[in-house]
C-alpha cells in the first residue's frame, strides 16, 4: 500500500512508509540537537511509536512530515526535561511576575531587548540557537509549553487550540504571549551569554 | 510620547498577537509607528520572528539537500532503520 486516504480526505503516507520517507530527516534533526547518535535514534524511534499511537487522531491539518517532526521536537523537549532533573512544578505565577517585571509602571522596558545575531528567516539553520530554544521550552511551566508546542511545532491555529484545550481564544493569546516573552528572555540570557 | 501612541508593553502584546491572527489596521499602524521610534521593540519583533522560524523550520535544509540530489547528508544507519521498521510493524500488529 503506497498511501492511504486519511479522514482529512488527503492521501497520507501510511506508517509502514514513515521510516523510509522521513527517518533520515528525523534522525538529522535529532542528531543536530543532541550530538549523540544513539540517543538521537532512540528519540526518533520513540517519536515514531508515539505517532503510531496518535495516528487515529491525526486530522491532516499539517502534513505528515510536519506532524512527525513536531512529535520528535516534543520528545527532544521531554529529553531535556529529564536530563535537567526538572521538578514537575508548575511555576506559572513566577512567569507572570517575571513578565510584569520586564516593564516599568509606564509600560517601558526595564531591561531593553538586545539585537540577536541571528537571521530571523533562517533561525532554524543556527543549530546552537535551536538547541537552546528546546532547552528553554523544557524549562517552561507545563501548561505554557503545551500550548506553545501546539502552536509553533504543530502549527495549529489558536481557534483549534482553544477548542482542543477548552479555553477561550483570548486566554490562548495571553498564554502564547507569556510563553514567547519567557522564551525570548531565556534565549537572551542563555544564548547570548554562551555566544560571548 | 504623544498620548495616542502605544507603549513598549502594549507593543509586545501586539507583536505576539500578530503571530496568531491578523491585526486590525490601527493595531498594525500603531505597532509600526512604535517600532520606528523604539529600537528595543524592533529587536523584540525580530526575536519573536526568530523564535517562530526556529520552531517551524527543521526539514527545509533536508528537503533542499534532497532536491539538489546531495547524498552527503547524515542518514539513519541501516541497522537502526531496520530496527525501527520492525518495531513499527510489531506495534501496528498489536493495535
Amino acid at each position: 500500500m503506497k498511501s492511504e486516504a486519511h479522514k482529512s480526505g488527503y492521501p497520507a503516507p501510511g506508517p509502514e512508509q514513515w521510516v523510509e520517507l522521513y527517518g533520515d530527516a528525523m534522525y538529522r534533526y535529532a542528531l543536530a540537537r543532541l550530538f549523540d547518535p544513539e540517543m538521537a535514534q532512540d528519540l526518533v524511534q520513540e517519536a515514531l511509536v508515539a505517532a503510531l499511537d496518535a495516528f487515529k487522531r491525526f486530522e491532516g491539518k499539517s502534513s505528515i512530515k510536519t506532524w512527525l517532526i513536531a512529535i520528535l521536537k516534543r520528545k527532544i523537549v521531554d529529553h531535556f526535561r529529564r536530563t535537567q532533573g526538572r521538578q514537575p512544578v508548575d511555576n506559572f505565577d513566577e512567569v507572570v511576575a517575571r513578565i510584569d517585571s520586564m516593564f516599568d509602571d509606564t509600560g517601558h522596558w526595564t531591561v531593553k531587548p538586545n539585537e540577536w545575531d541571528v537571521n530571523p528567516v533562517k533561525a532554524y539553520e543556527q543549530q546552537e540557537f535551536v538547541d537552546i530554544l528546546h532547552q528553554c521550552i523544557a524549562k517552561m511551566p507545563d501548561r505554557l509549553a503545551e500550548i506553545f508546542m501546539l502552536r509553533e511545532f504543530e502549527e495549529i491555529s489558536t481557534s483549534q487550540i482553544c477548542h482542543q484545550l477548552q479555553i477561550t481564544e483570548s486566554n490562548c493569546w495571553v498564554m502564547l504571549y507569556r510563553a514567547r516573552m519567557q522564551l525570548r528572555k531565556c534565549l537572551e540570557t542563555n544564548w547570548l551569554n554562551e555566544g560571548q | 510620547m504623544p498620548r495616542w501612541m502605544i507603549n513598549c508593553k502594549e507593543h509586545s502584546r501586539l507583536a505576539s498577537l500578530g503571530l496568531d491572527q491578523q491585526l486590525s489596521f490601527w493595531d498594525r499602524l500603531n505597532a509600526r509607528v512604535h517600532r520606528l521610534i523604539c529600537p528595543p521593540c524592533r529587536h523584540l519583533k525580530k526575536q519573536l520572528d526568530s523564535i517562530r522560524n526556529a520552531c517551524r523550520g527543521g526539514l527545509a535544509e533536508y528537503d533542499e539537500d534532497r532536491k539538489a540530489g546531495r547524498h552527503t547528508a547524515v542518514t539513519l544507519p541501516e541497522d537502526a532503520c531496520q530496527r525501527m521498521k520492525a518495531v513499527l510493524r510489531d506495534h501496528l500488529h498489536k493495535q
